[in-house]
């Protein structure tokens, strides 16, 4: 098998994934709704209620304003339709970025603004958190399984699981309590006037905002990262290929960089490309700890507020990353180690 | 049979010889071991229930803190002071009651018949004719009885002192309104503390109306209003008044006055008054093993209750998960073929599922039903398993068929033996070590999630249940945000590493197991 026809197949599971997953996301937000409150009501209405407006915009006037939104959103759900073409017309909302309206505020907030004012800090606080959590535990596994079984490996060992079953509220809350020890002023997550601030100021108090999270995502992210580093690592230095190079009187950092991590770089590159995937799923807890505004607090915030038509959208757009990232993760495999393409 | 007996028992005992020499692994089962039986002890370990609020007072730290210097000077916890409630009648003789006209008894059971008037003192009073009120604070008070008693104090001055006492009125006659003052004598001045007219029980002709609430008897509950008896005749908050109080070791002398406002025109007054349950509370600084946190809750009973929520997810999470796995992916390794291929399609899916999210969502919609609510933490381990169990069966599956391939089963095949002696002798024995391990690192991680989710208050929703995700999170505002109680790092830390500890020791247990059944990273 070609890697052209190997990329083939995998883009074929990619597109079946894809497909399950719009299906799973529409048909998990037409049940989770029933459970919580509708009291009986058949789902149109109930629908209908919980998208209403909470109150009319200024100037309409009740009754009409609210009958002409029901009958809205009946169309727009398409109430009327069967099922089939239910289902069509939200893959089709999918495909225009129309995600709908934010719960109680139907014809005016629509969910794929939240998202998008949202989705730049949380792609920044993962994106560089996730990279330095990889340079640093890659780093930090070549250093340890060099020096195997010495002191400084089993102290990167002992302190790096350690921090890796701390759970990430916890030391979230350690460092703000750090940084109040520090500072001696109390902790306070993203000042609002900050974001609504310009140039310079805006940018200040966005990295001030950043560090702690920051600090947080990339000390949690360390550990996985190092432990694998330093597994595989070890795997490569004992291959024949390093006594081979050692024998031919190589210096020891060229074996070690050269031969050794080269061949140990394979499931790093895969899980990269995957934590890149999971970025939005990962910091729903460390954004709502610190009130960092991105879209893992615009979700928990969702959950809050049995906000469904934002839940469903955050729903899909993780779960698209992922497929997406699990796809690129396989193809960098096919390309990095030929015996995946051939097998 | 017996022989497969005794080879189990031969393979338990090589498999703890095995273990005992892994160090991690021994300290990983100590951890659990410790927690286990503060889960399972619990109620003889922490007898006290871990949401009673103020077991002591607020912000204790734990009594062992006050060997460190920044604690030396703080008391130990000493409450009650002076017993002085009205449980027996001999108790009540110790009391010193005068006031005009006074006729007492003790009222065991009258109306209103409810637990706490039993041995309640009842109490008869009439204002004089035409006296002046004296009460200094609240203008129109007279007092129509006092009661007192004396008490020795000895001791470092507590953080906070607190008054408490029922207090009702059952027929009024020409009284408008009646409260309660207090005065505490020191050996160097006198203070007093008053209910305020917040507190006052008023009624009408003869029904008893309470002013602020439907409970019958009100604890009138006075911690700051302490006023000086020769000092300013108004309500001033002062700040630390228990320092102010209690600064010198002696005798000192606890009154409570009763107040009747004439109603309006009359020039005497009569009132039957209800009192019981009088006490007088010195709070130390340091209580118990752990302290206490912002309401006086014991921390260490919430720690040790909190333990049985995360051992019983992660455990039946964790069992339940790679169970079901271990039984798929021995059957889809055993099988193979489209069997196989379904289970990884199936994982397939699940591994793009947004787990977190997914599950907080899930959680969230099962605690805001109230037909689910009080069965959450068994349906999130339900959740759990549901969103686990495939990648666990692949795993087992791929094991499975590297033992498939292996020669000795060629060749027990090749004898004549049958798919279930091929499973129970050869697949089995060398599958289990896997899905020992698993089962360690899977409870690590389902603990981690459930603490999670009980920190961002989704499991719990409110209702009155302690885990240590949720002390963390009652904690944290406190920990994060008032560098005056030293950020109560003994209510906030505890539970933090608690998770941390129990966690990690299912962490190291599982790698000791995977290194016991996988030779290849035992011989490093």
């Amino acid at each position: 098998m070609g890697l052209r026809r190997y990329i083939g197949k995998r883009l074929v599971y990619t597109v079946i994934l894809l497909v399950l997953i719009v299906l799973f996301n529409y048909f998990l937000f037409q049940v989770l709704p029933f459970l919580v409150n509708c009291n009986g009501l058949p789902y149109e209405k109930c629908a209908e209620n919980m998208y209403l407006p909470q109150q009319p915009p200024r100037g309409a006037v009740n009754f009409n304003y609210i009958a002409a939104v029901r009958a809205r959103i009946s169309k727009d759900f398409g109430f009327q339709d069967p099922l089939l073409v239910r289902v069509g017309l939200y893959i089709k909302n999918l495909f225009t970025g129309n995600f709908g309206f934010n719960i109680g505020s139907y014809g005016t907030n629509p969910v794929i603004q939240t998202i998008q004012y949202a989705a730049p800090y949380t792609i920044l606080l993962i994106g560089s958190s996730t990279i330095a959590a990889f340079a640093i535990g890659i780093g930090l596994g070549v250093i340890a399984a060099a020096k195997r079984g010495q002191f400084v490996d089993i102290g990167f060992l002992a302190v790096l699981l350690f921090l890796n079953s701390l759970p990430v509220f916890f030391l979230g809350a350690i460092l703000q309590l750090l940084q109040i020890y520090v500072t001696r002023t109390t902790y306070i997550s993203v000042p609002g006037e900050t974001l609504l601030k310009t140039g310079w100021p805006f940018y200040e108090g966005l990295l001030k905002a950043l560090f702690l999270p920051f600090l947080t995502l990339t000390f949690a992210g360390i550990g996985g990262v190092f432990l694998t580093q330093r597994a595989v690592m070890m795997d490569a230095v004992q291959e024949d290929y390093i006594l081979t190079a050692r024998a031919k009187g190589l210096p020891e950092r060229t074996v070690l960089f050269k031969h050794a991590f080269r061949n140990a770089v394979l499931p790093i590159v895969t899980a990269f490309a995957l934590s890149i995937g999971f970025i939005l799923s990962g910091a729903v807890i460390t954004e709502t700890v610190f009130g960092y505004p991105g879209l893992g607090l615009a979700l928990f915030n969702a959950v809050v507020q049995l906000d469904f038509p934002l839940e469903q959208a955050l729903f899909f757009i993780i779960a698209v990353m992922v497929v997406i990232a699990v796809f690129i993760a396989d193809i960098l495999h096919g390309f990095l180690d030929p015996r995946v393409v051939t097998a | 049979m017996s022989s497969q007996g005794r080879n189990l028992l031969s393979d338990l005992k090589r498999l703890t010889k095995l273990f005992i020499k892994s160090k991690i692994g021994v300290v990983g089962l100590i951890v659990i071991v410790f927690f286990v039986v503060l889960a399972i002890f619990a109620p003889i370990l922490a007898p006290i229930p871990p949401l009673d609020h103020k077991v002591a007072a607020a912000y204790d730290v734990p009594s062992w803190a006050t060997l460190l210097p920044e604690y030396r000077n703080v008391a130990v916890d000493q409450t009650p002071i002076a017993t002085i409630g009205f449980s027996s009648q001999q108790e009540v003789a110790s009391w010193d009651l005068s006031g005009n006209n006074l006729t007492w008894s003790i009222a065991p059971g009258v109306t209103p018949p409810s637990p706490t008037v039993t041995g309640s003192l009842y109490v008869n009073a009439s204002l004089p004719a035409n006296a002046t009120a004296n009460d200094p604070y609240l203008p129109g008070g007279v007092v129509l009885f006092s009661m007192s008693q004396s008490f020795k104090f000895s001791g470092a001055s507590p953080p906070a002192f607190e008054v408490t006492t029922n207090l009702e009125a059952t027929e009024m006659t020409n009284i408008s309104r009646i409260y309660a003052n207090f005065i505490i004598f020191t050996p160097k001045g006198n203070y007093s503390l008053s209910s305020g007219p917040t507190f006052s029980a008023t009624l009408g002709s003869t029904v008893m109306i309470l002013s602020s609430n439907a409970t019958k008897w009100h604890p009138i509950d006075i911690t700051s209003w302490l006023l000086s008896t020769s000092g300013i005749p108004s309500y001033t908050s002062i700040g630390n008044p228990s320092e102010l109080v209690f600064n010198q070791t002696g005798d000192y002398r606890l009154e409570m006055q009763v107040m009747g406002v004439r109603a309006g025109g009359a020039t005497t007054g009569m009132a039957s008054v209800y009192v019981s349950s009088m006490e007088l509370h010195l709070d130390g600084g340091a209580y118990g093993i752990l302290g206490t946190d912002k309401l006086g809750n014991d921390v260490w009973s919430q720690l040790v209750w909190g333990s049985q929520i995360s051992m019983m997810v992660g455990i039946a999470a964790g069992l339940g998960s790679v169970g079901i796995g271990a039984i798929a992916g021995i059957a889809a390794g055993y099988i193979g073929g489209l069997f196989s291929d379904m289970l990884g399609r199936v994982t397939d899916f699940f591994l793009v599922l947004p787990f977190l999210p997914l599950l907080i969502v899930v959680t969230s919609i099962i605690a805001a039903n109230p037909l689910l609510i009080s069965t959450v933490y068994f349906w999130i381990i339900l959740v759990f398993i549901t969103l686990t169990w495939p990648f666990i069966a692949i795993l087992i599956r791929a094991q499975t068929k590297t033992v498939k391939e292996r020669q000795f089963v060629e060749a027990s095949r090749a004898v004549g033996g049958g798919t279930g002696h091929i499973l129970r002798r050869h697949i089995l024995p060398n599958v289990m070590g896997l899905v020992y391990s698993q089962v360690a690192l899977n409870v690590s991680g389902f603990i981690l999630l459930d603490a999670a989710l009980d920190f961002l208050g989704i499991a719990a929703h409110g209702r009155p249940i302690i885990s240590w995700g949720i002390m963390l999170a009652n904690a944290l505002p406190d920990a994060t945000g008032d560098p005056i109680h030293s950020y109560v790092w003994w209510w906030f830390l505890p539970p933090g590493v608690s998770i941390a500890l129990l966690s990690l020791a299912f962490v190291l247990v599982g790698y000791a197991l995977d290194s016991i059944f996988n030779p290849r990273l035992r011989a490093r």
